[in-house]
């Protein structure tokens, strides 16, 4: 998904958190089309294309009516399903005047979008992230904008072993990078799975003050994306040795469940939604805290590497091999899945 | 999980990678991209034992 190719559009995109869509008019991009999002009064959420169909005024700069949106340029008047309702001066509303409306699905904390043809939109294929709206669970989150591609936030959630240098003194320690992987492309399912199991670490900051372990842990990091737009991180760590009961219980471990979405905004930049679900020290604020203020300076070093890349990207264009070793089989493999679905989205060539 | 699953096995201590494709078939690496190519291309050169002249992939350009 760079500048010269296309987005996977049929595909379940995070507009927003939940949480960010109320009464007022909220305006985001996704895949390059610019939605305006609110909460009808029945509770639900709605998107439309954010340009009035009359002289593509911004409906996100408008007035909200009711259920309505007034076009705050000359009142051109929309429903929640896109159609206008009222025009300015005459009785007649024109047939083509509408704006496009997005189906809209909203679980697990999130608002998903469907970019591509509606008609095709199936909510049972939106991935799921159920620990983001479990009460077993404590969540921090945030969003950052993020001024680089979606592939390039891709390669670098798909490689962890980047943690040991970019993040070293948060979340990395020397055994990440020095540990092989396990990688498991399902390709029916659309899933690429990367693990990383670490029998004896080093326990990092994010780790040793959220959960209060001092000795050294059995780290154990599986990934699971599902292209293009969820990525868990199922994080286990535990004293060495320990390991799950022969029942499939754990209840010795700590477990976070690490959860990005990432939304192309543009074909430069990304919507980089994250989020740190856990079981353990669920009240406690301090903890919440840590890790609110620690993942996103994890988050804000991968900003800044990943919009210097983009601008590299931009310089050097094509002119440019890149070197892919061991490390990076998961991104390889997430790659081909992104660029098989966006060859799904491309007309059938006329026969 | 379904039928077409392919798994990359990075042997400890090594810079090999075992490849398996979802018909069975395995093939050794210590290049991700040869290793790719080699499980994608099935069934060709997919027979049952190891294979080991297949050709590598050229190295991509990131897009």
């Amino acid at each position: 998904m760079g500048p010269n190719q296309d987005f996977p559009r049929n595909q379940w995109y995070v507009a927003a958190y939940a949480s960010e869509v109320g009464e007022q008019l909220f305006a985001r991009t996704v895949c390059d089309e610019p939605l305006v999002l609110w909460r009808t009064t029945g509770g639900e959420v709605v998107a439309l294309a954010d340009r009035c169909v009359h002289r593509r005024f911004p409906l996100s700069q408008s007035q909200r009516v009711g259920d309505t949106i007034v076009c705050g340029y000359h009142g051109f008047t929309y429903d929640g399903g896109g159609s206008c309702v009222a025009v300015p001066g005459q009785t007649r509303i024109p047939r083509t005047a509408r704006v496009r409306a997005y189906p809209v699905v909203e679980q697990d904390s999130f608002v998903w979008v469907w970019i591509g043809d509606p008609e095709r939109a199936d909510a049972a294929a939106i991935p799921r992230a159920p620990w983001l709206a479990d009460d077993a669970w404590t969540t921090v989150r945030g969003m950052e904008p993020l001024a680089a591609r979606h592939s390039l936030l891709m390669d670098n959630l798909m490689d962890l072993s980047h943690e040991t240098y970019l993040h070293g003194g948060y979340i990395g320690t020397p055994e990440v990078a020095a540990t092989p992987i396990e990688t498991e492309v399902d390709e029916e399912a659309g899933v690429v799975r990367v693990s990383r199991h670490m029998a004896d670490a080093e326990c990092p900051p994010f780790y040793a003050e959220s959960t209060g372990l001092r000795g050294r842990i059995t780290r154990w990091q599986d990934i699971e994306f599902r292209p293009p737009c969820l990525y868990v991180l199922h994080s286990r760590v535990a004293p060495v040795g320990v390991r799950p009961e022969p029942d499939g219980s754990d209840p010795n471990a700590f477990h976070v469940k690490v959860v990005y979405a990432l939304t192309p905004e543009t074909a430069t930049s990304t919507h980089d939604f994250w989020n740190v679900a856990r079981d353990f020290a669920r009240d406690d604020e301090n903890v919440s805290r840590f890790l609110t203020e620690n993942n996103r300076t994890v988050v804000l070093q991968d900003v800044t590497c990943l919009n210097a890349l983009e601008q590299i990207l931009q310089r050097d264009g094509a002119n440019y091999q890149e070197l892919s070793i061991n490390i990076d089989t998961g991104a390889l493999a997430a790659r081909r899945l992104v660029a098989k679905q966006v060859q799904a989205a491309q007309p059938a060539p006329a026969t | 999980m379904s039928g077409v699953v392919y798994r990359v096995h990075w042997q400890p201590g090594s810079d090999t990678l075992l490849g398996t494709c979802h018909c069975g078939a395995e093939h050794l690496a210590e290049d991700p991209i040869e290793l790719w190519t080699w499980l994608l291309a099935h069934p060709a050169g997919h027979e049952p034992f190891p294979a080991a002249d297949e050709p590598s992939l050229e190295v991509g350009v990131v897009r």
